[in-house]
């Protein structure tokens, strides 16, 4: 099984039985875990870049604090890059969600020795349909487990630790369940580019609104 | 003969049967159209200047005058707007000269 973006857009090469295997799992553990996701050499150009972006504080309320990344290319280049219709075609398929029209996400750090974690909580905000969550960390963390559990029970269905690098989690999102990100432990920061698929708006509308055209024997 | 490159830092994807791509230097997009969006897959299979003009010679009506100078402005712009590098080759003529003759 192969789900990867590459700086050429998003190859997906999954089998019939990987593909029922991951639509079990998805519904039963609720998360699938898609190794390197991100090809190694793009992972290591976004890596540089947001090394050297700027981050803010950010207060989430009832799940906890990150920082978050300021406006940078690396960031528009994951947005550009996600918002693939191979990538939307897979994850429906997974996940059995409606329609895509965007996947908007930010790329935040949890930072070891500031108690910087996410509570349990939802995601269930109108308009998203899955969550999606992709690791740029550049080294392997500690603690920052996903976690997913019901609502109605404190038992952990499912439990992921997603350290390798350039490896996504596609989640389920339900107000009948709850995930969470327990502290980060030891010294290294666990960085992420983590968002949800949407019905709206619509990507390519929006992305037209950014473009410069150029054409050939005009 | 020159070569060109897609940079290490564009990324790029069909958006509406176009390439779209971006710049992670820049912050920058930029949409080609459907020749353009040609081009750019004759790049990506082989670089050479020279390959690319005889591929478009054979896939559009036009003339090698024509050809040579829609070339010529679209290699400049993709390098302009730091899409491409191009590697003047063997002979260290930096020219864009899509016939491969030099200046």
């Amino acid at each position: 099984m192969r789900v990867q973006m590459t700086r050429r857009g998003v190859s997906i090469d999954v089998s019939g039985s990987e593909m029922k295997e991951l639509q079990r799992q998805f519904h039963e553990e609720y998360c699938i875990l898609m190794k390197q996701f991100v090809e190694p050499a793009l992972l290591v150009q976004l890596q540089e870049k947001i090394a050297a972006a700027g981050f803010y504080e950010k207060h989430n309320r009832d799940v906890g604090d990150e920082v978050r990344m300021r406006s940078d290319p690396a960031g528009s280049a994951l947005e550009f890059l996600m918002n693939d219709p191979a990538l939307y075609a897979f994850v429906r398929e997974v996940s059995g969600i409606g329609p895509i029209g965007a996947y908007q996400g930010r790329v935040y750090s949890l930072l070891p020795d500031t108690g910087m974690m996410s509570d349990w909580h939802n995601d269930m905000v109108a308009g998203r349909l899955a969550t999606m969550v992709t690791n740029l960390s550049t080294a392997v963390y500690g603690g920052g487990l996903l976690q997913f559990k019901r609502v109605d029970s404190d038992e952990i269905v499912t439990s992921i630790h997603n350290t390798g690098f350039g490896d996504a989690t596609l989640f389920k999102i339900d107000h009948s369940l709850k995930h969470r990100v327990t502290p980060i432990t030891g010294t290294v920061r666990r960085t992420m580019y983590a968002g949800w698929f949407l019905g709206e708006p619509d990507f390519t509308t929006l992305l037209k609104g950014r473009l410069d055209t150029h054409s050939v024997g005009a | 003969m020159a070569t060109l490159r897609i940079r290490d830092d564009i990324v790029y994807r069909e958006v509406d049967g176009v390439i779209v791509a971006f710049s992670l230097e820049t912050g920058e997009y930029v949409s080609l159209d459907d020749i353009g969006t040609d081009i750019w897959r004759l790049i990506e299979q082989d670089g050479r200047v020279e390959q690319v003009r005889r591929a478009m010679l054979a896939a559009y009506d036009i003339d090698d005058a024509s050809c040579d100078q829609e070339l010529s402005s679209f290699i400049t712009m993709l390098q302009a707007r730091g899409l491409v590098n191009v590697d003047p080759g063997v002979s260290g003529v930096g020219s864009l000269d899509p016939t491969g003759k030099g200046d």
